[in-house]
């Protein structure tokens, strides 16, 4: 296999485990706020992760 | 005024997220998975896929349809495809308009509608493109996808620092890794768009190929415009073809450009070093695809009509002329189609041993008058076995 797909391949599935990361973060911050405000600013924050993980965009 | 739980503002909020989710979702679900309809011609003689030729790109979004007319009798063999950039529409939708009319007396004629597939099923960041785009037809809308240039980076990603083209050597933009015209004659274990190439190379290769018609548009700020550009093989034939569509059936002239020796990655010069088919491309005007155009809708991919790009007309600011009717679907469509069987008819006198003779294809004045719906057919209204999807 060619070392750039080698490459490409690593860093894909990097991102989506990143991906995944941030939104396990955002959920448990989304959880334990009390801010009505800042829950619904992690809410939108979580629309291009999860659209990412879902392999949609 | 009663203040809201948190936990009710969090449930209000899920909701919304998940609304937008959904809507969104579907949006970008809907425009990577519609399947074009595709009503094979009756003269058809099989429908292959491109793994056929090549397993490199077997199980991938690029794994397009390979629609071959055989007549059976000798003589020569063309490859025609659109697609290679999708949000160049005319290409596709002439090689469609091909597959579902064409019949093939002598020689064979192979054409594949939609070469970058995967480059159909996104959109370009921030220029707000349709997904669609659509022709009314006597029984209908005839509907495909718009894409990009390049190919989706849910297939192909990330692209590296600097391309280095293979074989070449030679460094071209990063983001033309995922730029089918930009990675010929393609490489087995490369990214996705080079294996795209190297399998559709194969089938050059395989079928016995003599030429090449890559089917393109371009923006009138640009200066390879409504032009062939061709390898050293077709360059009589080229020459040939663009001083009889000028002087006898387009208003606006077809030119005639050599393919460049030291640019590398393209089809014209890549296809004619590395097979033995004479290669040629063909542009047309897209005002669409301009920098310097308005509003950017399914109206003005369709019409060719900007008031901003006329305006720069009027200034001789652009390369190709323009006025107040645009450059319309069916003109695009129809330019294509008659280059590409002028392009036969000269090279049967050029190279009589590479002889194809076919009838069915409307010609550019049947197109320009009567439009182009009806040469596309009714998927409903046909055999199952008549109908692909690309």
């Amino acid at each position: 296999m060619d070392i750039l797909v080698i490459i490409n391949t690593i860093f894909t599935v990097l991102t989506y485990a990143t991906a995944l990361f941030f939104l396990i973060a955002i959920i448990r911050a989304f959880c334990r706020t009390k801010n009505p405000q800042t829950a619904l600013v992690y809410c939108v924050i979580m629309v291009p992760f999860v659209l990412r993980l879902l392999r949609l965009k | 005024m009663k203040k809201l739980n948190i936990n009710t503002v969090k449930a209000i909020c899920v909701i919304i997220f998940a609304f937008c989710v959904g809507v969104a979702g579907y949006l970008f679900w809907e425009h990577r998975n519609y399947k074009e309809p595709v009503v094979v011609s009756e003269y058809i003689t099989e429908v292959k896929k491109l793994s056929d030729y090549s397993d490199v790109v077997k199980g991938t979004t690029n794994d397009c349809n390979v629609y071959i007319f055989d007549s059976g009798v000798e003589g020569g063999c063309m490859l025609i495809w659109g697609g290679t950039h999708a949000e160049e529409p005319a290409g596709v939708m002439a090689a469609n308009l091909l597959v579902e009319n064409l019949k093939v007396n002598q020689g064979k004629v192979i054409l594949i509608d939609r070469q970058n597939n995967s480059s159909s099923t996104n959109s370009r960041v921030g220029e707000a493109y349709p997904r669609f785009f659509t022709y009314e037809t006597d029984w209908g809308t005839k509907v495909w996808r718009f894409g990009d240039r390049h190919a989706n980076p849910l297939d192909s990603w990330p692209d590296p620092e600097v391309y280095i083209h293979y074989p070449s050597g030679q460094t071209l933009a990063n983001v033309d890794i995922r730029n089918t015209n930009r990675n010929w004659p393609g490489k087995a274990n490369g990214l996705l768009t080079e294996r795209t190439n190297y399998a559709i190379t194969e089938l050059i290769k395989a079928e016995g190929v003599d030429m090449t018609l890559d089917l393109h548009e371009a923006e009138l700020e640009y200066t390879v415009e409504n032009t062939i550009v061709v390898h050293e093989k077709g360059q009589a034939v080229a020459a040939m073809v663009s001083m009889m569509l000028t002087s006898e059936t387009f208003d606006v002239p077809i030119g005639m450009e050599f393919s460049p020796t030291a640019l590398h990655g393209l089809s014209h010069r890549e296809v004619g070093d590395y097979t033995d088919a004479a290669s040629y491309l063909v542009e047309v005007a897209e005002p669409m695809l301009d920098r310097i155009r308005g509003i950017t809708d399914e109206e003005l991919l369709m019409s060719g009509k900007d008031v901003f790009v006329i305006k720069a007309g009027e200034h001789k600011l652009l390369y190709a002329p323009i006025d107040e009717n645009g450059w319309p679907i069916d003109k695009r469509v129809a330019r294509h189609i008659a280059t590409a069987t002028t392009i036969m008819e000269v090279n049967n006198t050029v190279n009589p041993d590479q002889t194809i003779l076919i009838e069915n294809i409307p010609t550019y004045e049947e197109m320009m008058e009567n439009g182009l719906g009806g040469y596309y057919h009714d998927p409903s209204a046909v055999s199952a076995d008549r109908v692909y999807y690309d």
